[in-house]
Parts: C-alpha cells; sequence; structure tokens
C-alpha cells in the first residue's frame, strides 16, 4: 500500500509541480497514473505515487494538495483507492507513466503556430541508413551544416544528427514521410530537448533548474518516458561523407615566375557636381579685413566656438586656418570665405578643397600611405587658386590637430571712444572695472575663462552686494599677473561681514566651481579653485588643484603655475600633517618637500639637485598620483634629456595603464568627494530641490500603484519599499509611517516580516551613515532626521535580533542580486570574429594607433552589424544577441574613452550611425523566445547610448522596447527579466527623464500581479519568482528616488576622459624636450 | 450578363477550345522576349477569371502586354477598359460621371458607358497609386464583381482585371488590393540578357505599328475562355463521381498535392510570405485551372510553378521564385 496525491484536473498538478520547483527528484521513481474511477463512473484523475512530503512543503500553500492524499493499492491495470471512511474504490488505469524527476511527468503541449526553426534540430535517426537521403536533401537546400554523432549504446542505437537552421521544409518531409524512423527535437532548454512542435509547459522551472544539473542530456518524446543520454561529440558531416567531382578534362595552370608587373595609375582631381560642406578655412593676409569685419558681427561668447591656427611663411606672411569648436549638433554653419576644406571620405586627417575629389576612387586605407597620413596630424591638399585643380600645382600642408586655439584668445577689442571719460567713469562706479583698465591689451594668462566665470557665477544683484564690500582705492589697482589677480569680489573682504556669512559665500563659491570642473575640467578654474582653497585654508586641496591645473595648462602657463605649486609644496612641507598617521605623515612631509624643490625653475646644470630627485623618484613614484609622477619626471628629464628614462617612466606608466586602468584615487580627492555627493538627494540648490521634487512625485506615484496591487506580499514589500526611498530623500515622517505600517501588516508572515525587517535594516544603516554632515545647511535639514533617529537606532537592533545570521546572508544577497539575466554582459566574447575584430582595436588604442582606430572601429562596427542581422560570416547560424550584447557593452566601454581622444567625435558619429541602422524590431517576432533576447539586446544599446550621453536615442529605443514587451511577453519570468535590465537603463538617466518610463513598467507590472489569469498568478504566489518581483520593486524605487547610478555614470566619465588624456599624454609628449621648445 | 452554359453541350467542343486559347498562349509570346511565362499567366488567369498584378520598371512591356493579349482575344471598343490611375483620379473617371438629369430627380446614377463597368477585360496602370475612394470601389468590382448605382449593387460582366505597378507599397491600407491579385509577377528588363533579340523584336513590332498590322490579333474569343472556365465550373462542381472520389482525388494526385501543402507552408515560415485562406482557395483553383489548360486533366509537379509568384511584395519575388524551383527540383 502506497500514498498517492490526487489531483482532479491537469492545471491541478501542474501547478504542484510549478510550486514545488524543479528539485523534485526521486531515485526510486515516480509514477502518474491516469485512472478512472469504475462506481459510479466519472472523469479520470491523476494519482502520483512516491512523493515524500517534506517538513519545507509543510507550508499553507501545499497544505490542500495534501489534503488529497490516499492510500493507494497497485495492480496490472487498476489501482484500489482506500477513503477516509473505510470504503474502497476501484479505479481502472487508462495511461501509467514512470520518472524519476516530477517536470518528466508532465505531457508536452503543441507549440503553434509552427515556426522555421532559427537554431539546431536534433535529428534522431532511429536508423542509420537515413542518414544519406537526408544529408543530401538539406545540401540541395543549401544547408551543409551539418553534423552528426552515433548512438553506440544500446537501447540508444542509431545516430543524432544537428543541422543548423533547418529548412522547414525538411522538418516537413521527416515528419511526414519519415516520422517512425527519425523523430525530430530542438533544445527548449539548455540540454533539454522536446521534439519540434512541442513545447514542456513548465519550461521556466527546467530553466531555472538548469545550473546544478548533470551533464546528461534529456529527450522527452511525446507520450513516451524522457531519455537521457551523455553529451555526444559532434563529428563534421564531411567527415562522413564522400563527394565526388567528375570532370572531363583538367587544364592546369603556374603561377608565372617572372618578377610581378606594377601598374602606375596617376591620380586625378575632378570637380564634385555638389560641394561638400566646408569644414576648415584657410584665409591669407588679404582676407584679413573681411574677417575681421565678420567677426565684428559676432557676439564675445559665440567666439568661444571657434578654433584658430595662425601659420607664418619665412616672409612672416600670415595665414589662418579656422574651424567651428564643434562640427555636428549645434553647429553654428558660418562661411568665412578663402579656400574651404572637408574631409575627405570620411578620413579625417586628410582634407581637401570641398569642390574637388580624387579620381580614380581608392579603398580608404590607401590613401594613409599616399598622403603619408599620421595620427593628430591634418593633411591639407591647397591649390593656388580656385579655378585650378591641376594635381601638379597642389601642396600638402600639415598641421598638428591640436594645434587650434580658441579665436577669443586672439582677439583684442577696441575702445575708441573718449578714454578719460571712460576712466572717471571706472572711478566712479560702485561696479569692478578693473580688468577693463588696461584695455585694448588682452591680459595675459588664463583671463578669458577668469572673467567668463567670474561674470557667469555672480548675478548683478551679487555684484552690487561685491561692490558694496569692496574699496575704491582696491579697484583700480591694475592688473599685472595672474599671481597677483584682479581682486575679485571674494578677495575683496568686507571687515563689517561676519565670518560666518563670508564662510558660507566661499562654500557656495567652491560647490559651483566643483560642480563646474565635474562637467568640463580646465586649467583656468582649477587655477581658481586652488585659490579659493588656499583661502579657505584647504592646503591639500588647492595642492591637488594645481597639479590639476599644471596638467591641463598651455606651455606659456606652465611657469607661473609652477611656481605656484612650489611654494604650495612649500608650504605645505612645513605644515604639519594632521589628519593622517603619524609614520605617513613624516613621508607626506618629505615628499612635499622633494616637490617643492622639484617645481623651483632650474637654472643651469644641477647635478646634486638632479641625482637627489632622480633617487628620490625612483623610490617614491608609486606614492604619487599619475599626473603627478608624470609631470614630475617631466622636470627632471627635461634637465637631464635621459631619453631611457623616459623611455622607462613611459613604457611603466602604459603598462598600469593598459593592466589596471586610471583608479579612482588618480583624481582628486575633493573631486571624489563631489561625485559622491552627487549620488545623494540633498535639496541645497535650485536643481537639488527640483530632483527632491521629481523623487518624491515618483514615489508618491509608486505608493498609489502598490496599494492596488492584490496580492498582499507584493502590497506589503511595495509600501516598505516607498517608506525606504522617503528615508532616502529625508522625507522622514511619511518614510518612518510607512515603514511601521508595514511591519504591523507582515508581522504574521514570518518570511514577509524578514523582508521588511530587512528593508527597514538597509535604510536605517543607510540613514545612520547619512549624519555625516558637510555644511550647517545640511545640519539643518536633517534636523527631523535626528529628531527620529532613536526610531532608527532601535529599529536597528529590532532588526539584528530578527535576522537569523544565514537568513540575513540570504536577504542581503538576494538585495544586491540582479535579476536573472540572460544577457551575461560581463563575460568575455566568444564569437571568434567579433572576438578578433574587438581585440585589435583595443590593442590599437592600448598602443595608441591612432591613425588605425577609426578604421578598427568601422570594421568592428560592420562585424557588429553582420553578427545582429545574421549575415556575413554570421549567416550560417542563428543570431546569438548575446554574443552581440557583450561586444556592444565591451565597445562602448572603450568608446567612452576613445571618444576624448583626437578623433572622438568621428568614433561616436560611426556608432551612431551603426544603432540608426541596426534593426529595431526582432526579425521573427513570433518567435517571442528570440524576440525576447533581441530587445535586451536593444536595451544594451540603449545603456551604451546613456553613457555616451546620447539620451534621446536612448530614451526612443527604451521606449520601442516597452511598447513591444507588452505587446509579446507573456511570460512573468521574461517579463522581470525584461524589466530589470531596462531599469538597469533608465537608472543612468536624470530624474527628469524617468517619469514615463518609470510608470510605465509600473502600470504593466501592477496589471501582471492583479491578472485575474489564475496561472500567472501562480507564478508569484509561493514561488522562486515571488523574490525576482520583490526586485523589481526595489529597482522601481531605486529609480524613483537615486542619482546613484547617474553619478556613477558620471565619474567614470570623468575618469574616461582623464584616462584618455593621460594616454594620449603618455604616448606622444617627449618627455625630455625642454619647456617652450 | 454573362452567358450560361450546358455541360454537355460543352463536352464536344472542349479540345477545340483549349487548342484555341493555347494557341493566344504559344503565339503571342513570340512578339515578346523573354515574356512566356507572363503570357502563359495572363491566359491562365484570363480562364481562372482571377486578376493579375504585372510588376516592373517602366518599359518593360507591360502595358504592350496587355493591350496585346486583348487584341489577341478579339476584343473591341468597350469591351477593353484602359486607364492610369494616380492620386488625383476620381471614381467617375472610372465607374463613370452622375447622370445630372437623373440626380435632378433625386437618383444618383453612374453613366457607365465606355467604363470599366461595362467591360469584358480591363486594365489598370499604376493600379497602388489611386486613392482610397477608387481602391474601394475597385475592392468589390474584383471580389464581387458588383459596383454600385443609387445605393443599389448592380452586377458587371468584367471578366478579366490586369493590373500594372513600378511598385507595390507596403502600406497597410493596401493590403486588401494586394491579397486581392493571387499571383503578381514581375516583367523584368531583358536588355542585358537578350539585347540582340529585343533589338529584332522591338523594331519588328514597330514596323507593324507603322503599317497598323496586328499579326497576334484575333487568335481566339473571349467567348472561348469563358466556355473553358464554365467546363471547369461544371467539373469542379460535381461532388463525387461513380467510385465516389472528389474532384480533388480525380485530378490533384496525393503526392502532388502533399508537395504543394509542403511548399505553402515552407514559404510562409521561411520566407514570411503571407498566404491568407482566400489564396490558398484561388491558388487551389489556378493550379487546377493550369493542368486543365496545359496538359488537359491531372494535376502535376510542374504545376506547382505557379507558387513561384505567390509573394507579395517585389523583394521577395526572386528569392520565392528561386526557392518553389529548388523544392520542385528535390522531387
Amino acid at each position: 500500500m502506497r500514498n498517492a496525491l490526487i489531483f482532479r484536473e491537469i492545471d491541478a498538478f501542474w501547478d504542484f509541480i510549478r510550486l514545488h520547483g524543479s528539485e523534485g527528484h526521486n531515485a526510486r521513481g515516480y509514477s502518474l497514473y491516469l485512472a478512472q474511477p469504475q462506481t459510479p463512473p466519472t472523469r479520470p484523475l491523476l494519482l502520483l505515487v512516491g512523493f515524500v512530503r517534506k517538513k519545507s512543503l509543510l507550508g499553507k500553500l501545499f497544505s490542500h494538495f495534501f489534503e488529497n492524499t490516499y492510500h493507494i493499492e497497485e495492480n496490472q491495470s487498476s489501482l484500489r483507492l482506500f477513503l477516509p471512511d473505510r470504503s474502497q474504490q476501484d479505479l481502472l488505469v487508462l495511461q501509467r507513466r514512470d520518472a524519476q524527476d516530477l517536470l518528466s511527468l508532465v505531457d508536452l503541449v503543441p507549440a503553434l503556430p509552427l515556426s522555421a526553426p532559427k537554431e539546431h534540430v536534433i535529428f534522431w535517426l532511429h536508423d542509420p541508413d537515413q542518414l544519406g537521403p537526408l544529408v543530401e536533401i538539406s545540401m540541395r537546400l543549401q544547408n551543409d551544416r551539418i553534423q552528426y554523432a552515433p548512438l553506440h549504446n544500446p537501447p540508444h542505437n542509431g545516430l543524432l544528427l544537428r543541422i543548423e537552421a533547418p529548412s522547414f521544409y525538411l522538418l516537413q518531409i521527416c515528419k511526414e514521410q519519415y516520422s517512425k524512423q527519425i523523430t525530430l527535437y530542438t533544445e527548449e532548454a539548455t540540454d533539454f530537448f522536446t521534439p519540434w512542435g512541442y513545447r514542456h509547459p513548465l519550461i521556466d522551472l527546467w530553466r531555472l533548474s538548469e545550473m546544478p544539473r548533470e551533464p546528461r542530456w534529456t529527450f522527452v518524446p511525446q507520450g513516451a518516458p524522457p531519455q537521457t543520454i551523455a553529451p555526444v561529440q559532434w563529428q563534421d558531416i564531411y567527415k562522413a561523407a564522400q563527394f565526388v567531382l567528375q570532370l572531363h578534362t583538367e587544364q592546369d595552370w603556374e603561377e608565372s615566375k617572372e618578377q610581378t608587373p606594377r601598374f602606375s595609375l596617376p591620380l586625378r582631381f575632378e570637380p564634385r557636381n555638389r560641394p561638400l560642406e566646408p569644414e576648415i578655412w584657410l584665409l591669407e593676409e588679404q582676407h584679413r579685413p573681411q574677417l575681421e569685419r565678420q567677426l565684428s558681427l559676432m557676439d564675445e561668447d559665440d567666439l568661444s566656438l571657434l578654433l584658430i591656427n595662425i601659420q607664418k611663411d619665412q616672409d612672416g606672411k600670415h595665414r589662418f586656418f579656422l574651424r567651428e569648436k564643434q562640427i555636428g549638433k549645434g553647429r553654428a554653419w558660418l562661411d568665412f570665405g578663402g579656400q574651404r576644406f572637408a574631409c575627405y571620405k570620411g578620413i579625417h586627417q586628410l582634407l581637401l578643397p570641398v569642390d574637388i575629389e580624387l579620381q580614380p576612387q581608392l579603398r580608404r586605407d590607401q590613401y594613409t600611405p599616399l598622403f603619408d597620413l599620421r595620427a593628430g596630424i591634418l593633411t591639407f591638399v591647397t591649390l593656388p587658386s580656385a579655378s585650378t585643380h591641376r594635381m601638379e600645382e597642389a601642396t600638402l600642408t600639415r598641421i598638428r590637430e591640436d594645434a587650434f586655439a580658441p579665436l577669443r584668445q586672439y582677439i583684442d577689442y577696441l575702445i575708441t571712444q573718449n578714454i578719460e571719460h571712460l576712466q572717471s567713469i571706472q572711478q566712479q562706479s560702485v561696479f569692478d572695472l578693473g580688468r577693463y583698465t588696461r584695455a585694448p591689451y588682452r591680459p595675459e594668462l588664463l583671463n578669458t575663462r577668469q572673467s567668463t566665470s567670474s561674470r557667469d557665477t555672480h548675478t548683478p544683484k551679487d555684484r552690487e552686494k561685491s561692490a558694496q564690500e569692496t574699496s575704491p582705492k582696491e579697484t583700480n589697482e591694475p592688473q599685472t599677473s595672474p599671481t597677483q589677480r584682479p581682486p575679485t569680489p571674494r578677495s575683496k573682504t568686507n571687515p563689517t561681514a561676519t565670518s560666518e556669512h563670508r564662510r558660507s559665500a566661499l562654500e557656495e563659491e567652491e560647490r559651483t566651481l566643483e560642480a563646474q570642473l565635474l562637467q568640463d575640467p580646465q586649467s583656468d578654474d582649477f587655477f581658481m579653485l586652488a585659490q579659493l582653497k588656499q583661502e579657505m585654508q584647504k592646503l591639500d586641496e588647492a595642492q591637488e588643484c594645481l597639479i590639476e591645473a599644471l596638467w591641463l595648462a598651455s606651455p606659456p602657463n606652465e611657469a607661473l603655475l609652477k611656481k605656484q605649486l612650489q611654494e604650495i609644496f612649500f608650504k605645505t612641507a612645513h605644515t604639519k600633517h594632521t589628519n593622517v598617521p603619524t609614520e605617513n605623515a613624516q613621508i607626506y612631509t618629505r615628499r612635499d618637500a622633494f616637490l617643492s624643490s622639484l617645481f623651483t625653475a632650474p637654472t643651469g646644470v644641477r647635478t646634486g639637485w638632479l641625482q637627489t630627485h632622480i633617487q628620490w623618484l625612483h623610490q617614491s613614484e608609486a606614492l604619487l598620483r599619475k599626473k603627478l609622477r608624470w609631470l614630475a619626471w617631466r622636470e627632471v628629464l627635461r634637465c637631464n634629456r635621459d631619453q631611457r628614462e623616459a623611455a622607462r617612466v613611459r613604457e611603466s606608466m602604459l603598462r598600469e595603464l593598459n593592466e589596471y586602468g586610471l583608479s579612482i584615487t588618480d583624481i582628486p580627492t575633493f573631486l571624489q568627494r563631489a561625485f559622491a555627493n552627487n549620488r545623494q538627494l540633498f535639496a541645497e540648490t535650485q536643481a537639488e530641490q527640483n530632483d527632491q521634487h521629481l523623487a518624491l512625485h515618483h514615489l508618491h506615484y509608486l505608493r498609489n500603484q502598490f496599494a492596488q496591487l492584490q496580492l498582499p506580499p507584493f502590497r506589503i514589500v511595495g509600501q516598505a519599499l516607498v517608506g525606504a526611498g522617503h528615508l532616502q530623500v529625508g522625507v522622514l515622517p511619511t518614510g518612518v509611517d510607512l515603514l511601521q505600517e508595514a511591519q504591523q501588516y507582515a508581522k504574521d508572515d514570518q518570511e514577509l516580516d524578514l523582508w521588511v525587517a530587512a528593508i527597514s535594516h538597509s535604510v536605517a544603516s543607510y540613514a545612520d551613515e547619512a549624519f555625516e554632515i558637510r555644511t550647517a545647511s545640511r545640519l539643518q535639514h536633517h534636523t527631523s532626521l535626528l529628531e527620529k533617529q532613536p526610531f532608527l537606532k532601535e529599529k536597528i537592533e529590532e532588526c539584528s535580533r530578527l535576522l537569523q545570521p544565514a537568513k540575513e546572508k540570504e536577504l542581503q544577497s538576494a538585495f544586491a542580486a540582479s535579476n536573472v539575466r540572460r544577457l551575461y554582459t560581463d563575460a568575455p566574447i566568444h564569437a571568434p570574429r567579433l572576438q578578433e575584430a574587438f581585440a585589435a582595436l583595443q590593442e590599437a588604442h592600448k598602443q595608441g594607433k591612432a591613425d588605425h582606430i577609426e578604421h578598427l572601429t568601422q570594421t568592428f562596427l560592420s562585424v557588429l552589424r553582420d553578427a545582429i542581422r545574421g549575415e556575413g560570416d554570421f549567416s550560417r547560424a542563428p543570431v546569438d544577441y548575446n554574443e552581440v550584447a557583450k561586444a556592444i557593452s565591451r565597445f562602448v566601454d572603450l568608446l567612452g574613452k576613445l571618444r576624448w581622444g583626437g578623433s572622438g567625435h568621428v568614433l561616436l558619429a560611426h556608432f551612431l550611425d551603426f544603432v540608426r541602422v541596426a534593426p529595431s524590431r526582432p526579425p521573427d517576432e513570433s518567435d517571442s523566445v528570440r524576440g525576447l533576447f533581441f530587445m535586451l539586446m536593444r536595451l544594451h544599446i540603449a545603456q551604451g547610448l546613456v553613457s555616451l550621453e546620447r539620451l534621446p536615442q536612448a530614451i526612443e529605443i527604451i521606449q520601442q522596447c516597452l511598447m513591444w514587451l507588452y505587446r509579446w511577453i507573456d511570460n512573468p519570468i521574461d517579463f522581470l527579466d525584461f524589466c530589470g535590465v531596462a531599469l538597469q537603463a533608465i537608472e543612468e538617466l536624470p530624474l527628469q527623464e524617468r517619469n514615463q518610463l518609470l510608470q510605465s513598467i509600473t502600470d504593466q507590472f501592477v496589471q501582471q500581479i492583479n491578472a485575474p489569469d489564475s496561472t500567472m498568478r501562480v507564478y508569484y504566489e509561493g514561488s522562486a519568482l515571488q523574490r525576482l518581483g520583490y526586485l523589481l520593486q526595489l529597482q522601481l524605487v531605486r529609480i524613483a528616488a537615486s542619482k546613484e547610478q547617474l553619478a556613477l555614470g558620471q565619474m567614470k566619465q570623468y575618469m574616461d576622459r582623464d584616462e584618455m588624456a593621460l594616454r594620449e599624454r603618455i604616448l606622444h609628449e617627449d618627455l625630455t624636450q625642454p619647456m617652450g621648445e | 450578363m454573362l452567358p450560361t452554359y450546358a455541360f454537355e453541350d460543352l463536352k464536344p467542343q472542349v479540345e477545340n477550345l483549349r487548342k484555341r486559347v493555347n494557341q493566344v498562349r504559344k503565339h503571342l509570346a513570340q512578339y515578346f522576349v523573354n515574356k512566356e511565362d507572363i503570357v502563359d499567366l495572363m491566359v491562365l488567369c484570363t480562364l481562372a477569371q482571377e486578376p493579375l498584378l504585372l510588376v516592373g520598371k517602366p518599359g518593360t512591356a507591360k502595358s504592350d502586354l496587355i493591350v496585346k493579349f486583348a487584341q489577341a482575344i478579339g476584343l473591341e471598343g468597350e469591351e477593353y477598359f484602359e486607364y492610369m490611375l494616380t492620386k488625383f483620379t476620381e471614381p467617375s473617371e472610372i465607374i463613370g460621371p452622375i447622370d445630372i438629369n437623373q440626380l435632378k430627380e433625386g437618383r444618383y446614377l453612374r453613366r457607365a458607358e465606355g467604363k470599366l463597368p461595362q467591360s469584358r477585360v480591363a486594365f489598370l496602370d499604376e493600379i497602388f497609386k489611386s486613392n482610397s475612394a477608387i481602391l474601394n470601389t475597385l475592392l468589390t468590382i474584383i471580389n464581387e464583381r458588383k459596383y454600385y448605382q443609387d445605393g443599389k449593387p448592380i452586377s458587371i460582366d468584367l471578366v478579366m482585371l490586369f493590373g500594372a505597378t513600378n511598385e507595390i507599397p507596403e502600406f497597410s491600407e493596401l493590403g486588401a488590393l494586394r491579397d486581392r491579385f493571387t499571383l503578381k509577377v514581375e516583367s523584368e528588363s531583358v536588355r542585358e540578357t537578350h539585347f540582340d533579340e529585343l533589338l529584332e523584336k522591338g523594331l519588328r513590332n514597330e514596323t507593324y505599328k507603322a503599317f497598323q498590322q496586328r499579326p497576334w490579333a484575333d487568335l481566339c474569343r473571349l467567348e472561348d475562355f469563358l466556355k473553358l472556365k464554365a467546363y471547369l465550373d461544371h467539373t469542379m462542381s460535381r461532388t463525387e463521381d461513380k467510385e465516389g472520389r472528389t474532384d480533388r482525388d480525380r485530378f490533384f494526385p496525393s503526392d502532388v498535392y502533399a508537395l504543394f501543402k509542403r511548399i505553402l507552408k515552407t514559404l510562409e515560415k521561411e520566407d514570411r510570405i503571407e498566404i491568407s485562406d482566400r489564396k490558398v482557395i484561388k491558388l487551389y483553383k489556378l493550379i487546377r485551372t493550369r493542368a486543365f489548360l496545359i496538359h488537359g486533366g491531372v494535376v502535376t509537379k510542374e504545376d506547382l510553378v505557379l507558387l513561384r509568384y505567390v509573394a507579395d511584395r517585389i523583394q521577395d519575388f526572386a528569392p520565392v521564385r528561386e526557392k518553389v524551383d529548388t523544392l520542385l527540383r528535390l522531387h
């Protein structure tokens, strides 16, 4: 007599297996009977025998299944059922199935509509003689992607044939004509094969249980017990096939032994039908008046968008190359006259007059040797006059790509009015007109931005206030040098102003400058910040600012900055380092002393100075930040011109960069801190207040939506998460109330209670950390937080009590975990062609082969394009979207760096072109699984675009993907997985861009949970998916109120730019070249 | 009103009728270069009374084929209607203007003399360029052979509609009209492959035109087509013969029938060719008609060659043609 679980509906049986999960395995085997009661005859029942009730399954989810447990007696063709009232009932066995795991007991269901397989199909040939005809048909249908494996072990005799994307026609023939000899299988999950045209209804469980399974292949035929075999070794069909070629005659040709003849083809210029849009203009001396007239019509701000390179010939005659700073979007489309040039065939180093082209047309790479194109050098083909198109008269002009300077630097505005009159106005003015006193002469250094910045950072109101604090005498002092900078409102101390007010103003200015630097690091901004920080007695930070300023400075400004640096190192060497341990303090003092001495301008050859500093640098270079290390070595090597040492420094730094990249510690500490602050939502500035409002708006929306969820666990966890979100945004009363309420609801359910406790715990820890308060205003902002602190402290203790160590770990890791994640973009690329193309590009980047990078980028993108479309080398197998997604992630990561290089804008344009033409819909929409992978891949493209700051395109792609999601995905695992990836991309967007996308996903999630279809609900009730649902809610709350990923993205962008600049300096700067040469 | 013919009356004439119609097929093709397939389809579709769409770039003899075909079957005057459609073409240009006198009396009637409703064979050039008013009228005409006069449906005697177009737009609103053309054939340029022949036949045709000669004219009459169609309808409408076999049992051998199904499914699944239920039925009838016309009865594998022309989009034409040829060669 055995126990049997009785199921009256097939759906109930499926629900049981779905809830039990994929772990049901019994070495002695399960039996599933389909049996019909005899008296009275009623509908057949399903009886499961061999199931052992475990303690872990005693929950209420299983209780109603176990209520239907009965004793039975098994006979040949009948079963005897012992009912609770001690009566018996005989059942006639209609069907019996035995298996060792529960999933194998589930019947397959037809997969309709049938679609042409895009992946391999396994042909199980019970009669190996069928191999020949089958292979012949497949080959005649132009598919030779066939592999075979003989099966020797009885009873698995026969032959397995694996055909990649076989013709639908071939499958039909097999099904119609050879159904007894050949069974067709498709791989529905890893190592799990179902007959073609059928699917396993619980395949999701198979997917979830893929990993721990032993490496055996399971074949589940329709209506028969599953068969497992060890994985076979596939062999190419060409090894088994013999092909005969019969030709009437054969004629051999021999390679010519003579010298291979070369053919000389002269290139010529030909006029274009339509001239190209000019990118660079060459103006001669005679064009100067016209240019000045044109520039006089432009505002000063607009001049910042123009760049110029001035050249002089032997006779002292000038000519000017002019270009716009922006060449794509935002370009002003000016025309300066003179000779107009444009890149030829997209090769940005080669510029031809816009109205001519070269004939015959050559492959792009042929132009590099022809014109001797070099990285970082622009080559112009100039003609003596516009009417001449003779190649013999053309000359090549080469200029450095970075030799263009802002045009503003070369503009002197003239005041032709009565100067004395102006002086009187100036003296009487309450405004700061000091910097204009020497007009029309341009200030020597850094003042373009300096003046802009001070204009920008001070509203007229501020200026007025500052002017009141400034004595007229001070404003009249002439400006002499950058070290004696024109007195800014900041430096004009008003003795009557309170020190707090002044400090607050300085902090405000510091914050503004830091924010500006995060976006666009410039030498003069760093210089200004250094002065500010010195004034605020932040000497270490001022030091860092000066190093950055020197790193970015142009040669004429170096001497001044080095002097400043020397002074500040001298100062810090004599200041006690209080914020570091004693033993390190000595090291820092010594370092500062050496660096102070190092940046002292050398006069004459000083052997002792050299030896001491070289020795010290050898010992301590690892302690220095990379930029400082480079600058320090440059000081030494400029004196001794030791090429070998220069090569060593270059190689060691390049190796470090290639192996580890730029470290976070290589950027100034105050910038690290600024990035960290950006991650949190503090309502201090107007922009931050806007962000906070947006976050609250999002949270309010989520709160309402989560409240509509019909499954209580999701509702409660949602409420706790929204409460946590409020706490993080700083709205404490609501946050605490929501959390307390959620905990109240959850107390009856042990697991739910743990979840809510874990949420409270994580928030409480966060809130605790948030007490590290930087400014007084922030302190005020957190007053209410402090009031609630006892509750939070209590909460932490309570959670610690509640959480068992093991359970806590599990919950924490579940919280940290991502979703199912079908596309593992962190893994290396496996597809040989993609791997090869990417490796070549990466290597060129590492080696600094700038002239190869564009070509290799295009090659890589074209391979990627083929891979997505399944063309070219990729046409022989179904598209592997995982590989494509990996390749895109890798490439975007690299492009993040490359785009800051010389040809960065071109590379970016190539990528955007690629995105524009990449297919936006899955090739086969009826195949929802492949469609899902396709769309996940598209989301990775969107993520890439976000990281490259192309937000509109990224948002459009995400929207397209979501539209597709709602139309095609009806499976909760797919839904959760897809939303998880989409939310990752959205999380990097600014808060104001997230609203619509957040609402869209939330609405869909609520619909899924509240779906009237009971089958869907089962997925979310009590199964492993429940946890994934919580994680999705967590992600939604993060999207609502977190700037974490956004700030990380900004930091990565800053570091990428820094790394690229460092790499280019290492590769191209001559360390031994004396200053000014 | 089309005449009705009794089966018994037709039976003795069938072979002669077939011969005459086949004569058009063979003879007309001589005046063109490499257009045999298209001429076959024109004849076949006229026999089956299924509209045919000719697709091709300008100057690929689309119009010439249809005009010569109309002359070959002896159509004259109002029996043949030809019009080039544009987006500004109004329904009155196709189905006739409103009768003003009738309108004064409150009746909305059209004067259809010399227009499409009165014709037996019609040719609409650039058919997809017409506006929605024309498209709706055409749908009813093609499908139900009806148009509306004063709100009442009036039957028309149109036997055959030829459409020609340079391109097949993919707009969904044109989907219904696209689907009405069961077969679509591309008239390709032959300049690359048959230059000499093209020049020779082209000049000869010019000469015929100059001397107002039409050696292809009056090879048979439209009535011959109608009679053959009537005979075929009688045959197909007989549900069972004496041995209880259906029309399919008798005229569509099971292996060819299985092949027909298999190819259709393959095209649908692999090449994304949309084949509606209506199209399947029409294809069956067309294949059956071809078998009857070409070799007098039972469908053979060669008759399935019609499946080459089921694609709806121009870019699918060549792949589908190749696919069908490959699959037919397998057997």
